[in-house]
C-alpha cells in the first residue's frame, strides 16, 4: 500500500505536511466526507496544530 | 512514484487533550454553511443538472463542477430555493432528477478529488467489480433488512399548499383523494420550494422510486487492498462459499483507517434497488 501524505495548507497559503498518528475516514453516497485525523498532543492544550478553514489534502504514494 | 488525491477538504472541529482530534469535511459540507440569497433561488423551465451546476459554480466556495451533469433531461417547471442552504438545494434537485426522468437512472452526488460528482449511478454490469472479496479478504460480514426505510407511498406539499400524491397518477393529483395501498408505509414531505403539483408529484415519486424495496445492507469488514479509490454506486462481487454469497452489491459507505493496523469496510446494497440516496 501506498503511504497516506496529509498536507496542509494555511489560510495564508502555506503549506506543510503532518503525521498524523491516525487517519479515519467515511465516504457516503449523497453526503459529506468526514475526515478524523489523531495526533499525540506533547505540548499539552492549546498546540494548535491545526485550525479552523486549513484546508487538509490526503495523497496517496502509490 | 506518482502522488493520487484522495480527499481535498477543510478543517471544522478540532478537540484537545491527551490527543489532539481533527475533523475535516469536503465542500459539500461547506454549501450547507452558505443559503440562496435572495432572488438568486428562483428558476423555471431549466434542466435539473443545469440548476445544481449554477448552485455549486454560484457559491463563494471554490468547488470544481466539472463533474455534475448538466442535461439529466429533467426540466424543472418552477421553483425557488432562495433561502435553502445550496446543499439543501442540491438534494431537493437530487430527489427532482429521480423522480421525474424516465429512464429509471438514479443520480447520485459526490466529491472525489476535490470535484462534486452529480451523475448517473454506473450502469450494473455483474461482470466487472471495483474489487472481488473472498473468504480469504473478509474479517467479518452482516446482513440487514431494515423495514423502517421501505416506502411505497409518498404526498410531497409545496408552495402555498400544493400537493401531490405518488403512486396516483400526475394528472389527476389537482384535487387528490389518495388511494392508498393496503398496507401503506406513506411519507409526507413538506417543500415549500417546490412551486405547482409537477415539481411535488416529481419528488414524491423519486422518493417511492427510491425506497420501495427493502434491500440487503451488507457491512463487510476485510483486509485492506493497496487502493483508497473507491467511490459510492461502484459494484463490488462478495465470493463467499463460506457465507453462501456470490453476487454484485452497490457501495453506499466506505469507511477505512489508517495507522499501524490498517483497516477498510462497505456497506453495500443489492445493485437492482435504488434507495441509495437521502433526504434532509
Amino acid at each position: 500500500m501506498g503511504d497516506l501524505k496529509v498536507k496542509i495548507t494555511d489560510v495564508n497559503g502555506s503549506s506543510r505536511y503532518v503525521y498524523p498518528r491516525k487517519i479515519t475516514a467515511r465516504v457516503s453516497d449523497n453526503a459529506s466526507t468526514e475526515i478524523t485525523l489523531e495526533f499525540d498532543n506533547p505540548d499539552g492544550i492549546n498546540a494548535g496544530i491545526l485550525k479552523f478553514d486549513d484546508i487538509v489534502e490526503i495523497e496517496d504514494d502509490l | 512514484m506518482s502522488e493520487q488525491s484522495i480527499f481535498k477538504g477543510t478543517v471544522l472541529d478540532v478537540s484537545e487533550s491527551n490527543t489532539i482530534s481533527v475533523k475535516c469535511y469536503d465542500g459539500l459540507q461547506k454549501l450547507n454553511s452558505e443559503h440562496i440569497p435572495k432572488n438568486d433561488g428562483y428558476y423555471s423551465g431549466v434542466d435539473a443538472g443545469a440548476i445544481i451546476k449554477d448552485i455549486v459554480t454560484s457559491s463563494k466556495y471554490d468547488l470544481d463542477s466539472g463533474g455534475i451533469s448538466v442535461s439529466t433531461g429533467v426540466i424543472i417547471s418552477e421553483i425557488d430555493l432562495t433561502d435553502r442552504t445550496r446543499l439543501q438545494a442540491l438534494q431537493i434537485l437530487l430527489h427532482l432528477a429521480n423522480g421525474a426522468n424516465d429512464d429509471d437512472k438514479i443520480y447520485h452526488l459526490y466529491v472525489s478529488g476535490g470535484y462534486v460528482i452529480f451523475s448517473p449511478l454506473p450502469d450494473y454490469s455483474n461482470s466487472s467489480p471495483a474489487i472481488t472479496l473472498t473468504d480469504t479478504d473478509i474479517e467479518d460480514l452482516k446482513i440487514d433488512r431494515k423495514g423502517a426505510n421501505y416506502f411505497n407511498c409518498a404526498t410531497c406539499i409545496g408552495k402555498d399548499g400544493v400537493r401531490a400524491y405518488y403512486p396516483q397518477g400526475e394528472g389527476t393529483n389537482e384535487s387528490p383523494v389518495p388511494d392508498f395501498p393496503d398496507k401503506p408505509s406513506h411519507k409526507l414531505i413538506d417543500e415549500s420550494s417546490l412551486i405547482g403539483v409537477a415539481s411535488c408529484y416529481a419528488v414524491a415519486r423519486g422518493w417511492v422510486r427510491t425506497h420501495n424495496q427493502v434491500p440487503n445492507e451488507i457491512d463487510v469488514k476485510f483486509v485492506p487492498p493497496d487502493r483508497y479509490d473507491f467511490f459510492p454506486g461502484q459494484e463490488v462481487r462478495i465470493d463467499s462459499a463460506k457465507r453462501n454469497i456470490q453476487n454484485n452489491f452497490r457501495i453506499r459507505t466506505i469507511s477505512w483507517s489508517y495507522d499501524l493496523k490498517k483497516t477498510m469496510g462497505f456497506k453495500l446494497s443489492d445493485v437492482e434497488v435504488f434507495n441509495l440516496s437521502t433526504y434532509i
